[in-house]
């Protein structure tokens, strides 16, 4: 019975814990009542706990915004189930965060980088714009080339995986 | 007059150029790539072409098909806005010959100002001061030398630039190498032109520029100044008129440098000088934009006037409308420019959809945008979006005003650097005036977001579940058992 949203990084659980005579929700193992007022097209009005709450909200394909009180609320659904792509620390994979050109290559197959070193310039929205590593590591694979273009989400760099290195350390020092 | 001018532009600037020609019975001509088919300028028009060609920003700087469309269609001028073609001399010079006004000064002037080494050159020359520099050009060799001589910080530009392209600070000798060749390869780059100079940066240096128009015979009117030191990447996000905290001695000296640089280019057309004023009151000339501002809405709230008006006018050859003594500015303006991006990531620009779309209402509030709901923001063009611009009695009252539009703005389905706008507007360092071009990073940590009240996040997340037409289902639909039993993202 539980959504899940991400905020900031954050997820918050929510709850139904009943439906009649009002919704209630659950935010935090506390029930709250919501009574959802009707609204022109776009807009949203709610009582939460008997106080009324007036706002925008836009359902995009990827996350849902909400204005409330001069204020953006960008949410995401959380992934059910288990992680989704490692990231941070552990990643694998960089992959780009919009579409773009390559503008300049920083750093090679084998290199050894360390967490925030450029690792390629692009450049999107007439912006240059450095993509830094995500963590210490060594450089597996370079997946574009200079000048060429790529979508969102393309795989940019990739870095040899944190338990090979592990194990390659293990082999060095047995040798 | 005009009968029919054709824009070249998109946009917000698009949409207000055309404003004002509808306003003075001006019939328009939008050009378009097939990404902004629907985009407000081209809904405005009266007619509209689309370009030929796959990139976007190439289209819109192709400049024989603009020609050959403003022929074709019996245009009697081209607007060019700001960007694109507005400071191109090539174009201004080859629309002229094709028998068309340019709504822009001569090609010569726009050859002059658009090299900012011969603009620099020039302002010296012209008694209006000019920061310490070194060109690359004159003794390539020794350029690192000469450089270093100036003194650390120093600032190094493409000679070419504009827009904080090829823009880099230096603060140690050892950073000096890497910084020019980076410059360098920016700057050939964007503007097909290595070259650089070092330049003396001014530290807490405030950006203040002054508008002024001139018919092209040697009279300019200086139309008061702005402030324009709210920037982040060299560009600049907030703007306003008149610039605060300015003694009257100080503004009369700057507003006569300005004057007497344009005068002495004979400049024709709406034009901004921008200088770089130091902690030391002294002023240095940094550049001159040969075209109508972003940031021109701010002077004209403030002395009631309509720039593209007077920029249609003088290109008319009718001149000036109005005199010096004519010009008292009243009340005071700041504009805020809206863009796709993400301040809390080094403000990245972001893509999206414009989902929703609410504009703020009341008086002295105005919006300048070109862009409609369900219009796609992509990486293909700029990321400003639109400006909000607000007029009040007092710099206090203009704030205030600002930061209820602000609230009453809703633009979603793209990140916004909107909320960050705002909590700039409620920093007390602004509303003291305490401002310079570092404002932004001196006050990074106070201008992050706080922390929402639970009550208001719990609500804005009840909001966003109720959106779900899952969780609909599930809250009002199903019966309680079904509900209780369902499998719904445990």
């Amino acid at each position: 019975m539980t959504t899940q949203l991400k905020l900031d990084g954050r997820t918050i659980r929510l709850d139904i814990a009943g439906r009649k005579p009002a919704l209630r929700l659950v935010f935090d193992s506390v029930e709250h009542e919501v009574i959802e007022l009707p609204a022109e097209d776009g807009a949203f009005e709610l009582k939460l706990d008997g106080r009324v709450y007036r706002g925008w909200r836009y359902a995009g394909e990827r996350e849902i915004y909400v204005r409330l009180d001069g204020r953006t609320f960008v949410m995401s659904l959380a992934e059910a189930g288990g992680a989704s792509e490692t990231k941070g620390r552990h990643a694998n994979a960089v992959r780009s965060e919009m579409p773009g050109t390559v503008i300049g290559i920083h750093c090679a197959r084998g290199d050894e980088v360390r967490a925030g070193d450029t690792l390629i310039t692009i450049e999107s929205m007439k912006l240059q714009i450095g993509v830094a590593a995500p963590r210490d590591g060594v450089i597996e694979d370079i997946h574009v080339a200079a000048n060429a273009t790529f979508e969102r989400d393309a795989l940019l760099v990739s870095f040899a995986a944190l338990a090979e290195l592990a194990d390659a350390d293990l082999m060095e020092k047995r040798a | 007059m005009f009968s029919k001018v054709l824009v070249a532009n998109r946009g917000e600037i698009a949409a207000r150029i055309m404003r004002t020609a509808k306003e003075m019975g001006i019939a328009t001509v939008a050009v378009y790539h097939h990404l902004d088919r629907g985009a407000p300028h081209v809904r405005m028009a009266d007619e509209a072409v689309e370009l030929d060609g796959d990139v976007p920003t190439k289209a819109y700087l192709d400049q024989e098909q603009i020609i050959g469309i403003c022929a074709r269609l019996g245009a009697e001028a081209i607007h060019p806005g700001y960007g694109f073609l507005s400071e191109n001399a090539e174009f201004a010079e080859r629309v002229t010959k094709a028998g068309i006004v340019f709504v822009g000064p001569d090609a010569g002037a726009m050859h002059l100002m658009g090299d900012k080494v011969r603009s620099r050159n020039f302002a010296a020359e012209h008694g209006v001061p000019v920061a310490p520099s070194v060109l690359q050009g004159d003794d390539p060799e020794n350029f690192l030398a000469r450089a270093k001589a100036i003194g650390f910080p120093l600032l190094i530009k493409a000679s070419a630039g504009g827009g904080g392209k090829g823009m880099k600070i230096v603060r140690e000798a050892a950073d000096l190498v890497e910084a020019v060749r980076t410059a360098s390869s920016e700057a050939e780059r964007y503007f097909g032109d290595g070259l650089v100079y070092a330049e003396k940066l001014v530290e807490r240096g405030r950006h203040i520029e002054v508008q002024v128009i001139g018919d092209g015979t040697g009279r300019v009117l200086h139309l008061c100044e702005r402030e324009c030191s709210i920037q982040r990447r060299y560009q600049k996000i907030v703007e306003e008129a008149p610039a605060p905290n300015l003694s009257d001695d100080l503004c009369h000296r700057i507003r006569a440098a300005a004057v007497q640089l344009a005068s002495a280019a004979k400049y024709r057309n709406a034009g901004t000088i921008e200088f770089i004023l130091g902690a030391d009151r002294e002023f240095y000339f940094l550049e001159m934009n040969t075209r109508l501002q972003v940031e021109h809405p701010v002077t004209e709230m403030i002395l009631g006037l309509d720039l593209v008006a007077e920029q249609f006018r003088v290109a008319a050859g009718e001149g000036l409308s109005f005199r010096q003594e004519d010009i008292k500015p009243s009340g005071h303006a700041i504009e805020v420019r809206i863009c796709a991006e993400e301040p809390e990531k080094d403000f990245r620009p972001a893509i999206g959809r414009v989902g929703l779309l609410r504009l703020p209402a009341g008086e002295q509030v105005r919006f300048d945008g070109g862009i409609a709901e369900g219009q796609a923001v992509t990486p293909a063009f700029d990321s400003m979006l639109a400006k909000l611009i607000v007029h009040s009695g007092t710099r206090a009252e203009a704030i205030a005003r600002m930061k209820a539009a602000l609230a009453d703005l809703a633009l979603l389905g793209v990140p916004t650097n909107i909320d960050y706008l705002a909590r700039v507007m409620a920093h007390p360092a602004f509303a003291a005036a305490r401002i310079d071009t570092g404002f932004l990073s001196e006050h990074a940590g106070t201008l992050n977001p706080d922390d929402a009240v639970a009550e208001l996040e719990r609500a804005a997340c009840a909001a966003a579940a109720l959106a779900q037409s899952d969780f609909r289902r599930l809250a009002f639909d199903v019966p309680e058992p079904h509900a209780a039993m369902g499998g719904w993202r445990n």
